[in-house]
């Protein structure tokens, strides 16, 4: 995978998102997810995302990867290739494409097939993606022990770790294939902060490499040590968007 | 099966020859008919069964699209027409109408006489059924039944033929040394996993599984469709996955079809069906799982 690094363009345009939630279970309610929302982010750059719960964090997040399908608006993204492709309105073959190929998203929790060995579970998408198995093993213990993930755990089924153990796993899994832009929805909220540091140690190598992110952290701290800007929602719509700076003052 | 490359994805190339199978209109009644049965039936109707005949229309208006190396699932309760969908795009069942472009074969797939039929349920087309029975001869040993499907599809030579088991049972972590055994005597997990080796035994552009855990403990379930998974990407064959569990749907299918009534209600992505579903019944469904 070839990425060309260019601080000044923009990686993903986000242009009057909306999203909307037709319940029928509750007699045809209609629930507002996003309303609106408009960002940019460039090549490289770290955007936190940030709000109280039910700001619609994490459903922007869902809608840039398409688990949830947008209502109205545009997400103009860059490939690899050099194309712009609308995330929001592209079809179903062209997602699973870039989701195999340059697109990451990390949740908090790891689902994944039981009894598949966290090892096997790291380096999967690697192979999937023609590496060879010794390579991409050695990429996937290399990751875990980044992540300070215990080696006799490497061959355990994940299923029987503890929260912040499967978050490594899913984090270690999302980074093995360098993906040009990564969704991360609060993938160190079970870590503790030794383990954390070590995450976020590779989050910033991994920015560093030309991986743009746009995130959604708790903590504050991590969010100073990774973001550059910062997009402030409420109930669903924008508030700001400020450099890091100006919003760590804001916080402070 | 020497590991056909893996086709080359580019985001934005809709090209159709990245399509193995396109269906239309696809359609299976039983009864006589009266003329409105698929007007007098389906997801606003509430039911499947022609209030004027009484026919069943367990299938009517599918349309369906499969990619190279897709899975494609389709979820839906019991009387849904999942099944018959899945039969007949897999021969074993004829359709009442409606037309199937495969890759590769010229006309209505639907309408194959009885030795293209042969042909492509041994050679193209791999189906997986829900009852093990129905896919094995216990009596046979476990490598008979594979055996049959490779001299089906003209293998001849001995030795091929067991180096060809050989390779087949190791793929799906069947134990070789059980081979000769006859496959009464296997767990229900060796049993499902013989059935999938059958399956994929002549390399075949297409998969059909009819739901691949019934009958199989907790246990064993997550390992044969890991081991199926493996097999899929590796060999990069479509596949279709007919299933009332969400649960193997979500590992397993890229996208998914939801049915009731006969009727495709629902499409899209298997993480947008299960995090945003849009129509009522899958709305209702998704919320009912334990």
């Amino acid at each position: 995978m070839t990425t060309t690094h260019h601080p000044e363009t923009a990686q993903l345009s986000i242009d009057s998102l909306s999203k909307r939630f037709e319940m029928h279970v509750l007699s045809n309610t209609t629930v507002v997810g996003l309303e609106d929302v408009s960002a940019t982010i460039r090549d490289g750059e770290f955007l936190a995302v940030v709000g109280e719960s039910g700001s619609g964090k994490s459903s922007l997040l869902k809608c840039l990867y398409r688990s949830y399908e947008p209502t109205a608006g545009a997400v103009r993204y860059a490939t690899d290739d050099g194309d712009v492709v609308d995330l929001a309105s592209c079809s179903e073959r062209t997602i699973l494409a870039l989701r195999e190929g340059e697109i990451g998203y990390v949740s908090q929790f790891l689902e994944e097939i039981p009894r598949v060995s966290a090892l096997d579970i790291v380096s999967r998408p690697l192979r999937e993606a023609g590496v060879s198995d010794d390579e991409a093993r050695d990429r996937a213990r290399e990751l875990l022990a980044a992540l300070e993930l215990p080696p006799e755990l490497w061959k355990a089924y994940p299923a029987t770790f503890s929260g912040g153990e499967r978050q490594r796993v899913n984090l270690a899994k999302a980074l093995a294939t360098e993906p040009s832009l990564l969704l991360l929805d609060e993938p160190t909220s079970a870590l503790d902060p030794e383990t954390r540091a070590a995450a976020v140690d590779l989050l910033r190598s991994s920015l560093a490499d030309g991986t743009t992110m746009v995130g959604v952290f708790h903590n504050p701290d991590v969010v100073a040590t990774l973001a550059d800007r910062v997009l402030v929602l409420d109930d669903g719509s924008v508030v700001d968007t400020v450099d890091v700076d100006a919003y760590l003052e804001g916080v402070r | 099966m020497s590991g056909p490359a893996r086709v080359e994805r580019f985001p934005d190339s809709e090209a159709d020859d990245d399509v193995v199978l396109r269906a239309r209109g696809i359609e299976k009644q039983y009864g006589s008919s009266c003329g409105d049965c698929v007007e007098l039936t389906g997801d606003d109707a509430g039911t499947n069964q022609c209030p004027t005949c009484g026919t069943i229309v367990a299938v009517a208006d599918a349309d369906l699209e499969l990619h190279r190396g897709e899975v494609l699932g389709i979820v839906g309760e019991s009387g849904s027409g999942k099944s018959s969908l899945a039969e007949i795009l897999a021969l074993e069942l004829e359709a009442t109408a409606g037309t199937v472009d495969y890759a590769g074969f010229e006309g209505n797939l639907l309408e194959a006489d009885y030795q293209q039929r042969h042909r492509l349920r041994h050679e193209e087309i791999g189906l997986v059924h829900q009852h093990i029975r129905n896919g094995l001869t216990l009596s046979f040993t476990g490598g008979g039944n594979v055996a049959e499907k490779l001299l089906a599809a003209g293998w001849r030579h001995y030795g091929d033929v067991r180096e060809r088991l050989t390779e087949l049972f190791e793929a799906t972590e069947v134990p070789v040394d059980r081979m000769d055994d006859p496959t009464s005597t296997y767990s229900g997990g060796m049993q499902r996993r013989v059935q999938i080796a059958k399956a994929i035994a002549n390399g075949p552009g297409l998969i059909v599984l009819d739901e691949p855990t019934t009958g199989l403990d907790v246990s064993v379930q997550a390992r044969v469709l890991d081991m199926f998974r493996e097999i899929q990407r590796e060999e990069d064959v479509s596949t279709i996955v007919v299933s009332h569990d969400l649960g193997v749907i979500r590992l397993l299918a890229d996208r998914t079809l939801v049915m009731r009534h006969g009727r495709i209600v629902e499409s899209g992505l298997t993480d947008r069906i299960l995090e945003d579903p849009h129509h009522e019944y899958t709305q209702t469904l998704i919320n009912s799982i334990l």
